[in-house]
């Protein structure tokens, strides 16, 4: 829900976008970049390619700000923009074949049971999180998902796709964005699990 | 119910989408089974985690200006009126 205030500000600076006032230009881009790169970087590897497809991201943004209609917030609507462009960019770059998830997903038993018995942990993600540490291993672990199931946990998790938008972003069924969610926060369970079990500590 | 079919069945479990029967016979397993509930209980943890460690790192990337590119995206508004 945006408040009657931030739809004002949107509302008069779209205004005076679609006028082709340049400092309002130059405002849109200083209000959205550090966000914009933020949102790239989460889903590229390497920073030049973070910065081109915030670029192609504006670029789009200038183009459809014409037909903005204001429905949406307009910052809502950037981050869309930005997330496509940064798929977009995936898609191109990976011709190599998905690096298998299964050696990060949980064993089982014959018989059922856990091959290894899951231990709780000994942490409060809210109080773990202030530390710049454990949001550093944090990222260092998404990072090291497979890009198909680290772009479904992004897309859900953090960037606020359903999983009917998230299907059709990926060009994948919605089932498949079910099991690629659940087995990539597995994957992340995993990763994380030796750093926050109660052994450990 | 075995650790292995509760654990496939986890996050539907969470979104409130499997039948009733099924649902009853993951929480009777959950009550009896520890592993399972620490199973549980860091999937949830993963996913917070992750939500608050991106969080931040978009509220520390607000902060940043990085001219070159600011400068770079305004030539480019020439370039989107001109087609
Ligand atoms: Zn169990």
């Amino acid at each position: 829900m945006q408040t009657s205030a931030e739809a004002t500000h949107d509302g008069v600076l779209v205004d005076r976008l679609k006028a082709g006032d340049a400092d309002a230009y130059e405002t849109l881009v200083r209000d959205h970049i550090g966000r914009m790169l933020a949102v790239a970087r989460r889903y590229l590897r390497s920073d030049e390619d973070a910065q081109d497809v915030v670029q192609e991201a504006f670029l789009a943004v200038f183009r459809g700000i014409d037909g903005f209609a204001g429905h949406a917030r307009l910052s809502t609507w950037m981050h869309r923009i930005v997330v496509n462009a940064a798929l977009m960019r995936i898609r191109k770059r990976s011709y190599t074949a998905e690096k298998p998830i299964d050696d990060l997903l949980p064993t089982f038993l014959d018989d059922g049971h856990h091959a290894i018995e899951p231990q709780a942990w000994n942490v409060d993600a809210a109080q773990a999180i202030e530390s710049a540490e454990t949001r550093e291993l944090v990222r260092d672990a998404i990072d090291q998902l497979p890009d198909g199931h680290r772009t479904v946990l992004l897309l859900r998790d953090i960037d606020g796709f359903d999983t009917g938008e998230t299907a059709a972003a990926l060009g994948i069924s919605e089932n498949a964005a079910k099991i690629r969610l659940h087995r990539a926060r597995q994957a992340l369970r995993q990763i994380l699990d030796p750093h926050f079990s109660e052994e450990q500590s | 119910m075995t650790c292995k079919e509760l654990v496939a069945f986890l996050n539907d479990y969470r979104e409130q989408r499997l039948p009733a029967d099924v649902a009853a016979d993951l929480e009777k397993h959950l009550d009896l089974c520890p592993p399972c509930r620490a199973y549980l209980r860091s999937y949830e943890e993963t996913i917070k985690l992750g939500r608050d460690a991106i969080a931040t790192a978009d509220d520390e990337a607000c902060r940043e200006m990085p001219e070159h590119l600011v400068e770079a995206i305004l030539r480019l508004r020439g370039s989107a009126r001109e087609d």
